[in-house]
């Protein structure tokens, strides 16, 4: 692919994906600047406990008197790598599995499927919350605990795109010129599988991040004291009358999840209708 | 059989469908030299498409075997097959879809030779853009996507990508049927050139009679999987002998108000039969207007007839048959 | 006396996509009348917009379209749907989506004849067996009760013939019937579309590409390019030695297999215009071998030229003295 048409693949061409991809940007900026632009977010002070928003503390305190302003710009370097591992990862698994399934066909498709199928059987956040439990809560665990629930739909994806692909001519003058299997699949299929797959995969970051929020708020990934959106609302669940210690890392979290969810339609454009 | 660059033996295709299995190359055998285009003709199901892509390899021989410069492709295998393949090229016929959406012109026509891992990337450039010149696209085109080229534009590229790796045998599967007849003409006047100035021999699949009359050498009919008339293209055009190539030449439409209103009730009744259970003996007789008992009997085998070969137990008894 | 008489029927598309310019053709009463051309021509843009069957997004900018003296493009809807199927029948290429899958070929029949025959059911299952058998199905009785998918490509281009002549059309309307038919199939259905327009006396509006399929059937015949009526007269002129540069190249181009001996392929250079970036002038001076100033400069109308004919060429008298023959 031109390295031009690549980026006018990605740009976002209607207002709704430019207010997501703005969002996003954003928040990315504001997690890496986070440590500049606020105080500690572990910095308890008790005589502070639970305070209104105010001008020393813009977004109040919560119940141990930390400043959840910091705690909410601190925790999305906490929430956003989390989404983005879980799809890399499951992507990672679940893409070359489906790709050798629909092509190789044979044992490998039986054998990758009847996995697929079980995982597809297994209630998704149980499942997670399962092998999270079970590997020790942690932030790896959490990630690997979602994205063992998600890989089959990419390998179910992939494998339904290169059965459709492999037929049509170009992948067989593929063959003509003399690619090894192995060529033909990884060089000339798989790219042209990206389309659809890239779009999931950018929508999915939304549900990730949700996931991993919600693993947070059980208990099961980011530990105490680091802040993370979910785990900050799962805590402030105690102290309804403090709103704002629920009202903006929830907020967040919604921001930021819609925003994938607005940016994430600029894949789906004429390469769909292929 | 010597100075044969591509040797045709016994040539079986079959493939399952959930009805039964279907025999769509039925134990042909055909030759091609040096140089040489042999057209194979037939209509919608008569196995040519399929028997040029088992000449490639791309779909399997049940029997049979298909020898390139006197080597059984069958027997090759890993680096040698692919040193063997760099030799025999395909040309497919619809220009939307044989070219990768997601790669540029440059791109799909590099991708042969590195394919091969041949030359460095300079030479590979200065390959490409030679082959483009060759086939009539400039250098301005390396960059373009499929999607911005034209039907006649993009054939041109499908050739160039056949032609980077130097091969001796050109595959053809009908590569201008989806193309307007005036760019129809020039593709097929650039083949002819290229023929001319590479040696290259062609086995050319097409439907169109009036392009095989003009470009091929040689023509071998085919119907239901079987050869049934093959030879030189001005004795198979002056005088066919199967009633099956005498039918295809009166349907055949010329552009000619008078010869068109001449023409009589055409010749061919009926239907093609089931594929999957094609007539006993001759798969012709259910629509020859001069079958008889016997037909029905024995399959007939090509033999003989003055400069070309007729499968047609009857051919003598025929009455000889002029197109127009 | 015009049957149907297009006048200056231009259509865009969204883009500025000029699809058709200004046509103008008429198809008399019993007469057959091809209009030939290569893809965007404008040739099926123009079937298409005499039932007013052209998609949502095209626009007709200008003309009339005048059958037995209504106005197609400006009456009411139900006087068209009217026509549809009755006065003026379409067969189409494909015989797959002109079909519907879900119903069996007698109750398609059927149903066209109540709507316009207003004939009962045992008629009209009575009718559609006749008409089953009038275009060549054997067994039609029986055949009546088959779906589409159980018939032939050939046969089911036979049952949409069927389907068109049922309610005695006057005019028959076929865009590139046989292009989705095997040659000897093909053979048979315009022997057939011969016999029914002999023995029924209707008139046929026949569009392709191939100039070959409409040499044995065309009475007269309309040459289209890039959206224009390039050339128009009879059958035997226009296909015999056409007048206007790109008629004499497309027949030029057009291997014959009666030709003794083998004589290459004499290709049109170039490639046709974007009907959205249509030049100023001919839209063919680009293409062409006669071309001079004045033809980049203005696009010529059809003018009157020998044999009757009309050509939209300013040198078509050269053109016609160049050469006997295509």
């Amino acid at each position: 692919m031109s390295r031009s048409a690549t980026a006018s693949r990605i740009r976002p061409h209607s207002a709704a994906q430019w207010v997501g991809v703005s969002i996003i940007a954003a928040w990315i900026l504001l997690a890496v600047v986070a440590p500049l632009i606020s105080s500690d977010p572990l910095a308890q002070t008790t005589s502070d406990r639970l305070q209104a928003p105010s001008g020393a503390h813009l977004f109040g305190t919560d119940q141990l008197g930390r400043d959840v302003f910091s705690r909410v710009l601190h925790g999305a370097r906490a929430t956003l790598p989390i989404g983005v591992c879980i799809v890399l990862l499951a992507t990672l698994v679940g893409v070359p599995a489906g790709a050798l399934a629909g092509f190789v066909r044979g044992w490998v498709d039986e054998v990758v499927m009847r996995l697929a199928d079980l995982l597809f059987a297994l209630p998704a956040l149980v499942l997670a919350l399962a092998i999270a439990a079970a590997l020790g809560p942690s932030v790896s665990s959490a990630v690997i605990a979602i994205a063992a629930v998600m890989w089959p739909r990419y390998a179910r994806l992939t494998r339904g795109q290169v059965l459709t692909l492999r037929q049509r001519e170009f992948v067989l003058a593929d063959r003509a010129t003399g690619a090894s299997p192995a060529q033909v699949l990884w060089q000339t299929v798989l790219p042209n599988a990206a389309p659809v797959v890239s779009l999931v995969a950018v929508l999915d970051l939304g549900t990730a991040t949700l996931a991993g929020a919600t693993l947070s708020f059980l208990g099961l990934g980011v530990q105490p004291p680091t802040p993370e959106w979910g785990a900050m609302v799962s805590s402030a669940v105690q102290t309804p009358e403090a709103w704002w210690t629920s009202l903006f890392p929830g907020f967040a979290l919604v921001s930021f999840v819609i925003a994938i969810n607005l940016y994430g339609q600029v894949f789906d454009r004429k390469e769909l209708g292929r | 059989m010597s100075g044969a660059l591509l040797d045709v033996r016994s040539a079986t295709v079959t493939y399952k469908t959930r009805a039964g299995t279907v025999t769509a190359v039925d134990g042909v055998d055909l030759t091609v030299r040096r140089g040489e285009i042999l057209a194979l003709v037939g209509e919608s199901g008569c196995g040519k498409s399929s028997l040029g892509r088992a000449v490639l390899r791309l779909e399997p021989l049940r029997h049979g075997s298909v020898l390139f410069d006197g080597v059984d492709l069958a027997t090759l295998s890993g680096a040698r097959l692919r040193q063997a393949r760099r030799r025999l090229q395909m040309v497919f016929q619809d220009p939307q879809s044989s070219l990768d959406p997601r790669r540029t012109v440059g791109q799909i026509v590099e991708r042969p030779l590195k394919v091969h891992g041949i030359g460095t990337v300079a030479q590979r450039r200065d390959k490409v853009v030679a082959t483009l010149d060759l086939v009539g696209l400039g250098s301005r085109y390396l960059d373009r996507p499929p999607a911005a080229l034209s039907g006649g534009q993009r054939q041109r590229v499908g050739i160039a990508r056949a032609l980077v790796l130097d091969p001796d045998l050109l595959v053809c599967d009908e590569p201008v049927s989806a193309l307007d007849v005036s760019i129809q003409a020039q593709i097929l006047q650039l083949l002819l050139d290229l023929r001319d100035r590479l040696g290259l021999a062609m086995l050319f699949v097409a439907h169109d009679l009036g392009v095989v009359r003009h470009l091929a050498d040689r023509v071998a009919v085919m119907y239901l999987g079987r050869i049934v008339e093959g030879g030189p293209v001005d004795d198979m055009f002056a005088r066919p002998r199967h009633p099956y190539t005498q039918a295809l030449l009166a349907a055949a439409p010329v552009p000619d108000v008078a010869v068109e209103r001449a023409r009589s009730v055409p010749l061919a009744l009926g239907d093609l039969p089931d594929p999957l259970a094609p007539p006993s003996g001759c798969h012709f007789r259910t629509r020859c207007p001069h079958q008889r008992p016997v037909c029905a009997q024995a399959s007939p085998e090509l033999v003989q007839a003055g400069p070309v070969e007729v499968a047609c137990l009857r051919h003598e008894d025929i009455p000889a048959f002029s197109p127009v | 006396m015009s049957l149907l008489r297009i006048d200056g029927l231009s259509v865009e598309f969204p883009g500025g996509v000029r699809a058709a310019r200004e046509v103008t053709l008429d198809v008399r009463a019993g007469e057959t009348l091809a209009v030939v051309g290569e893809s965007g021509s404008g040739k099926s843009v123009t079937a298409l917009a005499v039932l007013g069957l052209l998609p949502e997004t095209a626009k007709v900018t200008a003309g009339r379209i005048e059958f037995d003296g209504v106005d197609l493009l400006r009456c009411r809807p139900r006087r068209l749907n009217e026509l549809r199927g009755g006065a003026i029948a379409m067969v189409y290429q494909d015989p797959l989506t002109a079909l519907n899958p879900v119903l069996t070929v007698g109750r398609q029949i059927e149903e066209a004849l109540r709507r316009h025959l207003g004939l009962g059911r045992r008629a009209a299952a009575g009718r559609a067996a006749e008409l089953l058998d009038l275009v060549g199905i054997p067994q039609p009785g029986q055949r009546l009760k088959d779906y589409p998918h159980q018939f032939s490509g050939g046969m089911r281009q036979r049952v949409v013939i069927a389907m068109a002549i049922s309610c005695d059309p006057r005019l028959i309307i076929a865009d590139e019937p046989t292009t989705a038919l095997d040659v000897t199939m093909q053979a048979q259905i315009l022997h057939l579309l011969r016999r029914l327009r002999d023995d029924l006396g209707t008139s046929l509006m026949l569009i392709s590409h191939d100039v070959g399929v409409v040499a044995g059937l065309a009475d007269r015949v309309a040459v289209m390019y890039a959206g224009r009526v390039v050339e128009r007269g009879s059958a035997a002129e226009v296909i015999g030695a056409p007048n206007h540069p790109y008629g004499r190249g497309l027949l030029a181009s057009v291997p014959r297999i009666d030709a003794a001996a083998r004589t290459g392929f004499a290709a049109i250079p170039g490639t046709p215009p974007d009907p959205a970036a249509l030049p100023a002038g001919c839209a063919f001076a680009p293409r062409c071998g006669h071309v001079v100033d004045r033809c980049r400069a203005e696009d010529p109308p059809l003018l009157d030229a020998a044999g009757g004919r009309q050509v939209a060429c300013w040198r078509h008298a050269e053109v016609a003295a160049a050469g006997g023959g295509a």
